[in-house]
């Protein structure tokens, strides 16, 4: 996957990798689910790029996400990787199909024959060039070796830094607009817990039992894990003291990618493998920090 | 512009080291390509890591891919699919490879021969890796002198051609580059619909020569002592080509049904609370179909439902174990940190439960219902024992645990079993009534 990906990032291919996680390292577990494959999903690239990272915590989610995941992957001309896992990618439930909130679709900007084609190059360091298909009217040159505007293979050239830059900047310019939580928030609460996936949906369900018992908890389900969303996440520690990060893998993967964006606030992890972080587990580690 | 002009630029300077034979190769494929005179714009030339990949800025007015190392003829076969699929008719990958690449990609080259997809591969064979310094490589000759093999090459070469032959490939050749007839041979693979393929012998000037005793007569010397036959052109006319195939089976594709949906009843199941329960016995006695059919007919009712399965990576023996949440509301949490109902219906199951740690979480409320074979004792919980496997048969004991359990509890409407029943074939359907009524006697 990582080579492939790599690739695609480099030739602006719209590609969407479904990544279902399992209990690792190596072969790992079968039938066994795992949220452990956070930094391999968003860290796997030569050079630190921002690959887009979606994680639906059930099959409602999964149908949405997937068509955010090739609405960016056309719009930015990027691969975008949707992490589900087996808990997600494997239970089966009941789906309201009427209450999905699709969006329209997206499909990349086509190349056009009335002006000269520069296959690498867009008018805005932001912007994302047109594409041309192979097979076309209008010549295709693809390539995963650093290119210059025109796709030819350059080395000491300011354009193929021109390209490299642009490509994690197309990223960065529409970090906000692709940001997706789904927040559920106490304004009086000093203690924010925040999920993903499988994990948001234990969650979820503990910070029901927790304000049965008078606790005050904010809640933040992040569904776009990269680029992180600062502006939600900015907004949902406001007034916050303690911070939980709940996710199904040994070191806190994501909470580490977060933490650098908590800063002053006190973090804890919750974390377990083998089996599903329950509600009760997210209950007694809040409570046991709390009370 | 002129003929020559569309394919390998006249004032093109070749980037190949002095007397490597590439420069041959993208010389006589042009040659080749005015030859036959395809449009520029039908052709993708698709190359592979190492020096084959330089050809592409060569040829500027071609749709050009330049991939990840091996993976050359993988993309063209894409393309090539791609094209067939969406009846574009008329893109022709050629692909542009070493003999490095080649046996990275080995299986993509097999596959490609298999499906006879109509792309040309032209494999620049100078026994070993060029750009990357000069290691040997699978196709390197015994004794030739490589980094890696300083001492000369031990293990046998692998027969391209011999191999692609066993994948059904529908053109082979082995051409030398500096052939006169290579041109002609490049036209005809192209040229040819479906796979084809042509080994073009050569020589690195950066590493063979300069490690390997080597003069003019050296390279057909060490094909012929390899007993590898030179410039013959073997050809399958009969293969259907992929694009064929796919229209012809296509033509008799019928669109997929699609499943029927579940119809909602009127009348509502009767369940206040979410209950959660584990279904476990033996894997293939169709437990995780009994919990499926429970969860649609609590769809039919009106409730929401989860159902995780697990079972051995071997599939068909061993435990089978659903977990189960039906509810009036959305659910969140799908795992069960205590069973309310427990249905065990073989010893497999009991044994996984045991194992996984569902017994241990039981509850002196949670009701199990254990098939009279299990001899082992819950330590907490209401038990009932019923002759499941021996009334129903091992096939139908999940479903008819399902139905003894909820014949206590009335929790389902019948409509909802109907709603669902209707939907199931004929044969299944009387299988899972009958497995009904099993259950519904045994707990009455």
């Amino acid at each position: 996957m990582i080579e492939t990906a790599q690739y695609a990032l480099m030739t602006e291919t719209p590609v969407v990798v479904a990544l279902v996680q399992r209990l690792g390292p190596s072969t790992g577990g079968a039938t066994q689910g795992a949220q452990g494959d956070i930094w391999l999903a968003e860290f796997s690239t030569s050079g630190g790029y921002t690959l887009p990272v979606f994680s639906p915590s059930n099959a409602a989610e999964s149908f949405e996400l997937a068509v955010h995941a090739f609405n960016w992957s056309e719009r930015l001309r990027t691969p975008v990787l949707l992490l589900s896992d087996k808990e997600v990618g494997m239970t089966s439930e009941v789906v309201d199909d009427e209450a999905l909130q699709i969006p329209g679709l997206v499909n990349r900007k086509m190349a056009s024959d009335k002006a000269p084609y520069v296959p690498y190059a867009a008018q805005e360091p932001e912007n994302v060039p047109a594409f041309a298909a192979v097979g076309g009217e209008i010549k295709a040159t693809v390539t995963g070796s650093a290119h210059d505007f025109q796709g030819r293979l350059r080395k000491n050239s300011p354009q193929v830094i021109n390209v490299l830059q642009r490509l994690q900047r197309k990223i960065e310019a529409h970090a906000e607009e692709m940001a997706r939580v789904r927040p559920d928030l106490d304004p009086d609460a000093h203690t924010l817990l925040i999920s993903y996936g499988v994990t948001a949906r234990a969650a979820r369900q503990a910070v029901g039992m927790l304000r049965s018992e008078g606790v005050r908890v904010s809640f933040l389900q992040i569904q776009s894990l990269f680029p992180i969303p600062r502006k939600w996440l900015d907004w949902a520690v406001a007034g916050v003291e303690t911070v939980f990060v709940a996710e199904e893998n040994m070191t806190g993967q994501y909470r580490a990618a977060l933490t650098p964006h908590l800063s002053g606030k006190q973090i804890y992890g919750i974390n377990r493998i083998g089996s599903l972080i329950s509600p009760s587990d997210i209950v007694r580690a809040v409570q046991g920090v709390t009370a | 512009m002129t003929p020559e002009a569309l394919y390998l630029s006249p004032t093109a300077k070749l980037p190949y080291c002095r007397g490597c034979g590439h420069s041959l190769v993208v010389r006589q494929l042009s040659s080749a390509l005015e030859h036959l005179g395809l449009p520029p714009r039908s052709i993708v030339l698709t190359t592979d890591i190492g020096c084959v990949g330089l050809a592409d800025s060569l040829f500027p007015y071609l749709h050009t891919v330049h991939t990840t190392h091996g993976r050359s003829t993988a993309f063209a076969t894409g393309m090539a699919l791609a094209d067939s699929l969406l009846e574009t008719q008329g893109l022709k990958p050629i692909v542009m490879i070493g003999d490095g690449g080649a046996m990275i990609g080995l299986l993509h080259l097999v596959h490609a021969a298999q499906m006879n997809v109509d792309i040309t591969v032209l494999v620049h064979n100078n026994f070993m890796f060029g750009m990357t310094g000069g290691q040997h490589s699978a196709l390197s000759p015994l004794n030739w002198v490589t980094a890696t093999t300083p001492d000369g090459n031990w293990t046998p070469p692998l027969d391209l051609l011999s191999l692609l032959r066993t994948a059904h490939a529908s053109f082979l050749a082995r051409r030398l580059a500096t052939s006169q007839e290579l041109a002609s041979t490049i036209a005809d693979a192209i040229n040819f619909p479906g796979f084809s393929m042509v080994e073009i012998v050569e020589l690195c000037t950066a590493y063979g020569t300069r490690w390997n005793k080597v003069n003019g007569t050296s390279l057909s010397e060490i094909i012929l002592r390899q007993g590898y036959a030179l410039g013959e052109v073997e050809t399958e006319m009969e293969r259907p080509t992929f694009r064929e195939l796919y229209r012809h089976e296509m033509e008799s594709v019928r669109p997929k049904r699609t499943k029927p949906a579940i119809p909602r009843i009127n009348a509502p199941a009767k369940l206040a609370d979410e209950v959660r329960l584990v279904l476990a016995g033996t894997a293939g006695e169709r437990v995780q179909s009994a919990a499926a059919l429970l969860c649609r007919a609590a769809l039919a009712a009106g409730l929401h439902s989860t159902q995780k399965n697990d079972n051995p990576c071997t599939q068909g023996s061993g435990f089978s174990v659903s977990e189960i949440c039906l509810s009036p509301k959305p659910i969140e949490y799908t795992g069960i940190e205590s069973p309310d109902v427990v249905l065990v219906v073989s010893e497999d199951g009991w044994k996984e439960l045991e194992a996984n740690g569902t017994v241990a979480a039981c509850r002196e409320e949670t009701r199990l219902v254990l098939d009279s074979q299990i001899e082992a004792t819950p330590p907490r919980g209401c038990v009932v024992r019923l002759p499941l496997r021996r009334e129903a048969n091992p096939q139908r004991a999940a479903l008819s645990a399902i139905a003894a359990w909820l014949e206590k509890n009335l929790l389902l409407p019948a409509e909802a079993w109907q709603a669902v029943l209707a939907l199931e074939p004929a044969e299944r359907r009387a299988e899972s009534v009958a497995a009904l009524e099993i259950g519904r006697r045994l707990a009455s």
